[in-house]
């Protein structure tokens, strides 16, 4: 075999690493982010999968919590995965609005004593790491309103 | 020209090395100095640009002016910036009668600092030197999203100051999505310089690394068949890219330490002055749609048809499986999509009216040179013209166009990209 000719196998694989790894609507999202970024620079599937790596970010037990209305992903004890947006966040309890299987959406509260871990969906990994290659003419506050 | 705010002088003494930055006016009074290759001597005048740094060797006590808006623009350098390994490589060119000599280095490695200095120097030998520059991101010969081609005339400090012999049109600011036609490109500039049996210094992008960049430099070398591969590296970072290849061919150089990173928003800074200053003197054209040429496009390929529906404005039929080319109003509703296929067949290819405005495209004569470079910002279907912003000033010369990745402002700026295929 040679080499591949684009890094568009890379994008398959970064699709694939998300589908088994994150509940339906996080992967829904991420695709959602895939394409948008890829409208945006069709020339660079490469700065795409660097961008797309960057969306989950984990969070820093040290830091505040994400603030409400923020879309993220919460592993707890026993390998389950919620993903859903911040309703509110107590030192006992996250709670979370997540869309079901049928679209549905669902209060669910995770304790805190069983969050293994958050990760918070990014949606502004473009504008943050690759500025020059924007060209929508939005300012901040209406590029993150228009998402 | 930019005006300075004030005029710092200088006194090298003999053997000494200064840097000088940019922006900056030099103005050399008396004696005499060596700057990448070429000899500086009383009268010259010197514009550094912004972003650049030029080392100045002093063969004799000299006196130089500065203007400039900084107060120190000259740092005296302990030692010279260019190593002697330089020159063995000069020498080497010259008794070899080396015909093609690649460059090969990272990002911000001073390629294209290296290669103006062996072109400077092998002009000094009377040595016929032509320089190919197939950096379409951080192009000095010729407008970015090209290759250009130029046979020194002169000892230059910048390539940007030369004139350009040839031009290859990429389309793209990166040879990524784009490697066949960057190799086209980098094929066709060098034999035309060959032709003219110069030694041709190939000037190549700091794509080193992955699948594209091994497999980029990798093809290069295979196309163009160098006498000398020059690898430009910090430690062993370029080895991968030689593996294999006839070792008395190579030649390793150490990247010197002056080799400064350019930031992201400074390279986009650097590519819209070029072209900017490429599109200053642009003008509102028109092409005939009926008889121009279209290249790497399926758009005025096939053979047009009459499709009696509102909202198309152009139709014509593709070859086998690839279906029917509609150029409609607005999008297509559901209905209206699903009434043209079912009129047409299900292969549709859409293009709505007003995405071909800010693309760029490539300006090719009869005989397939490119001419220059264009902005498009439309297609009259009714009075069957194809209108352009372009600083090509005979429009008769050019009988085709090359489809462009990216779109500009007519006042040079970058404005966004264009997905492969969609034309």
């Amino acid at each position: 075999m040679t080499f591949r000719e684009s890094e568009f196998p890379n994008m398959v694989s970064q699709l694939d690493l998300i589908s088994k790894n994150y509940p339906p609507d996080a992967v829904s999202r991420f695709i959602r982010e895939m394409l948008r970024i890829y409208r945006a620079i069709p020339l660079y599937p490469g700065l795409v999968c660097m961008c797309m790596g960057k969306a989950f970010e984990k969070w820093d037990p040290k830091n505040p919590p994400p603030a409400k209305g923020t879309f993220v992903v919460i592993r707890s004890k026993g390998s389950a995965a919620f993903a859903g947006t911040i309703l509110s966040w107590t030192p006992a309890a996250i709670q979370i609005e997540e869309k079901n299987a049928a679209g549905k959406t669902v209060k669910t509260k995770v304790p805190i004593r069983s969050v293994v871990g958050v990760e918070r969906f990014r949606t502004d990994t473009l504008e943050a790491f690759w500025p020059t290659l924007v060209f929508d003419g939005k300012p901040d506050a209406a590029r993150k309103a228009a998402r | 020209m930019q005006k300075f705010k004030s005029t710092v002088p200088i006194q090298p003494a003999a053997g000494s090395v200064y840097s000088i930055s940019g922006p900056s006016r030099v103005r050399m009074i008396k004696g005499a100095a060596d700057a990448v290759g070429k000899p500086i001597v009383a009268g010259d005048f010197i514009d550094i640009p912004e972003n650049k740094k030029i080392p100045f060797e002093f063969g004799e006590r000299s006196e130089m002016e500065i203007e400039c808006n900084m107060p120190e623009p000259a740092e005296r350098l302990p030692e010279r910036t260019i190593p002697q390994s330089w020159d063995d490589l000069v020498y080497r060119i010259f008794h070899e009668h080396a015909r093609v000599v690649v460059v090969l280095g990272e990002m911000d490695s001073g390629k294209t600092f290296f290669c103006t200095y062996l072109a400077n120097r092998l002009f000094g030998l009377h040595r016929k030197v032509a320089v190919v520059d197939c950096d379409a991101g951080q192009s000095d010969v010729g407008p970015p999203c090209t290759f250009g081609l130029t046979h020194m005339r002169e000892p230059l400090l910048f390539l940007h100051d030369a004139k350009v012999d040839g031009l290859y049109f990429l389309g793209s600011h990166s040879p990524g999505l784009h490697m066949v036609h960057a190799l086209i490109g980098v094929r066709q500039l060098t034999w035309q310089a060959l032709k003219h049996e110069a030694t041709v210094i190939v000037d190549t992008t700091g794509w080193v690394n992955g699948d594209g960049g091994r497999m980029l430099k990798g093809a290069k070398m295979d196309i163009l068949l160098p006498d000398i591969v020059v690898l430009l590296q910090r430690e062993r970072e370029l080895e991968h890219l030689v593996k294999g290849r006839p070792p008395h061919h190579i030649v390793r150089i150490k990247v010197s330490k002056k080799a400064a990173p350019t930031s992201p928003d400074v390279r986009k800074a650097l590519r819209e002055s070029l072209s900017t200053s490429y599109f200053k003197d642009g003008a509102m054209m028109e092409l005939p749609l009926d008889t121009i040429l279209t290249y790497r496009c399926y758009l005025f390929s096939g053979q047009p048809i009459v499709v009696n529906h509102p909202a198309v404005l152009w139709a014509e039929k593709l070859p086998a499986y690839e279906g029917t080319l509609l150029v409609v109003k607005k999008p297509l509703s559901d209905k209206d999509r699903a009434q043209l296929s079912q009129a047409l067949g299900p292969a549709l290819r859409i293009l709505v009216s007003g995405v071909e405005r800010g693309v760029l495209v490539g300006l090719i004569d009869e005989k397939q040179h490119c001419q220059g470079m264009g902005i498009l910002d439309s297609f009259d279907f009714t009075a069957r013209k194809i209108r352009l912003f372009t600083p090509v000033k005979d429009i008769r010369l050019i009988h085709g166009m090359v489809i462009g990745s990216v779109r500009y402002t007519t006042s040079g700026a970058e404005a966004g990209f264009v997905e492969p295929g969609t034309f």
